[in-house]
């Protein structure tokens, strides 16, 4: 009878345990899901800031011009931001990049712009280094 | 025996908080998720306003830049209310808006926002009535009613008012000016210096004088030009609106003279 309830009790501290890692993971879980929701908020800034900043006129023109690779570098030391984001804008076979790819917990924000038949398509990412 | 049992008991209790625990966070998770899923979507309708006054400012800048100079009445069509409608589907995202573009009328309030992803200019405004749905594939959708402004850089009223004026100070001028002991060199000299007397941007190239024994014919031009900028690029343009005018002064007749615009007399 000992031996039975013996038994039962290692099982049951076995589930307690693996009950307690995985509620701990989850802990951890949680507290990347509050990081990427604030990353994806703070991305979602950063585009807007972009597009009030800079306007879509100019925005178009700069892509045109070949200046866009300028214009992006500009805007991310200005704001401070190299260290956490960052972007990709395309239009057509045009594309430009800036800032840190390889990010933890990032959030992104994407925005489809429809100009005749081509796309423009901004994306941000934000997170940690 | 009983140590054991409250120890069971004890764990048990365990289990279950650890349980309810689990529960709660991910509870926690479907909040996060869903709320950053509203938010993505409430930024596509943002993107969707964007997207659709696009369209409306390409086909101004298709329709201004098209030609350099422009008639008086393709210029009032223009300014007509058109309607405008895009659908496109990102990954899972669906999104389509449809828009009623018209002039913002003077005695209308502009209380609609305007979007700040576009430049503002003194020239015309336009109101966008839109009516958009957006749906991400998981069940969530928003649909709903908005309106916005959109600024033009060309005014043009002023241009048509501007060549409505002259066509009015020609009509009233020349209507009460009395040509009965004047030669056509004359007629023709005062009428073309009328024009240099007028004050404003408008100005006028004279097709045709004509005097017979009955009636003084004048066939003139009116052009009114402005410069602008593209509303999605930066290259300077010219602008011109024109229109024809014919008057017709029936010298011997007790009649008011009979004045007459091209598009009426066609």
């Amino acid at each position: 009878m000992y031996k039975l309830f013996d038994k039962l009790t290692s099982c049951i501290v076995i589930i307690v345990m693996t009950t307690v890692i995985l509620n701990n993971l989850y802990f951890y879980s949680l507290h990347d899901y509050r990081e990427a929701e604030d990353n994806q908020k703070k991305a979602q800034k950063v585009l807007e800031e972009f597009l009030i900043g800079y306007k879509i006129p100019r925005i178009l023109e700069a892509i045109e011009a070949g200046t866009m690779q300028e214009l992006l570098e500009r805007f991310l030391s200005a704001n401070r931001l190299h260290e956490s984001t960052y972007m990709k804008i395309s239009l057509g076979t045009s594309s430009f990049s800036s800032g840190t790819p390889d990010l933890r917990n990032k959030g992104t924000a994407t925005f489809n712009l429809f100009k005749a038949d081509l796309e423009l398509v901004i994306e941000v990412w934000v997170g940690e280094r | 025996m009983i140590n054991t049992s409250t120890t069971l008991v004890i764990l048990f209790s365990f289990v279950l908080c650890s349980l309810y625990i689990l529960s709660g966070q991910r509870q926690i998770v479907n909040y996060f998720e869903s709320s950053s899923r509203i938010a993505t979507l409430e930024s596509k309708v943002h993107e969707l306003e964007v997207n659709i006054v696009t369209q409306f400012l390409n086909l101004l800048d298709a329709n201004t830049s098209s030609r350099e100079i422009h008639q008086y009445m393709e210029v009032s069509r223009m300014l007509e209310e058109t309607s405008l409608q895009l659908e496109y589907t990102r990954n899972r995202m669906k999104a389509s808006v449809s828009a009623v573009c018209s002039k913002l009328q003077e005695n209308q309030k502009a209380e609609a926002r305007r979007l700040e992803e576009f430049p503002q200019y003194n020239g015309t405004k336009f109101m966008l009535k839109l009516a958009y749905e957006v749906s991400d594939g998981l069940g969530n959708e928003v649909h709903g009613e908005d309106e916005v402004l959109v600024d033009y850089s060309i005014d043009f009223d002023k241009l048509l008012a501007e060549i409505d004026s002259m066509k009015a100070y020609l009509e009233n001028t020349i209507g009460e000016t009395d040509f009965s002991n004047m030669t056509e060199e004359q007629i023709r000299n005062y009428v073309i210096g009328l024009s240099s007397r007028y004050v404003g941007e408008c100005r006028v190239h004279f097709s045709q004088i004509h005097l017979d024994q009955q009636s003084l014919t004048i066939c003139c031009r009116l052009l009114c030009s402005t410069s602008f900028q593209g509303a999605l690029d930066s290259a300077k343009r010219k602008f011109t609106v024109y229109d024809e005018l014919s008057l017709t002064f029936y010298q011997n007749s007790a009649e008011s003279p009979h004045i007459q615009g091209l598009e009426d007399a066609s």
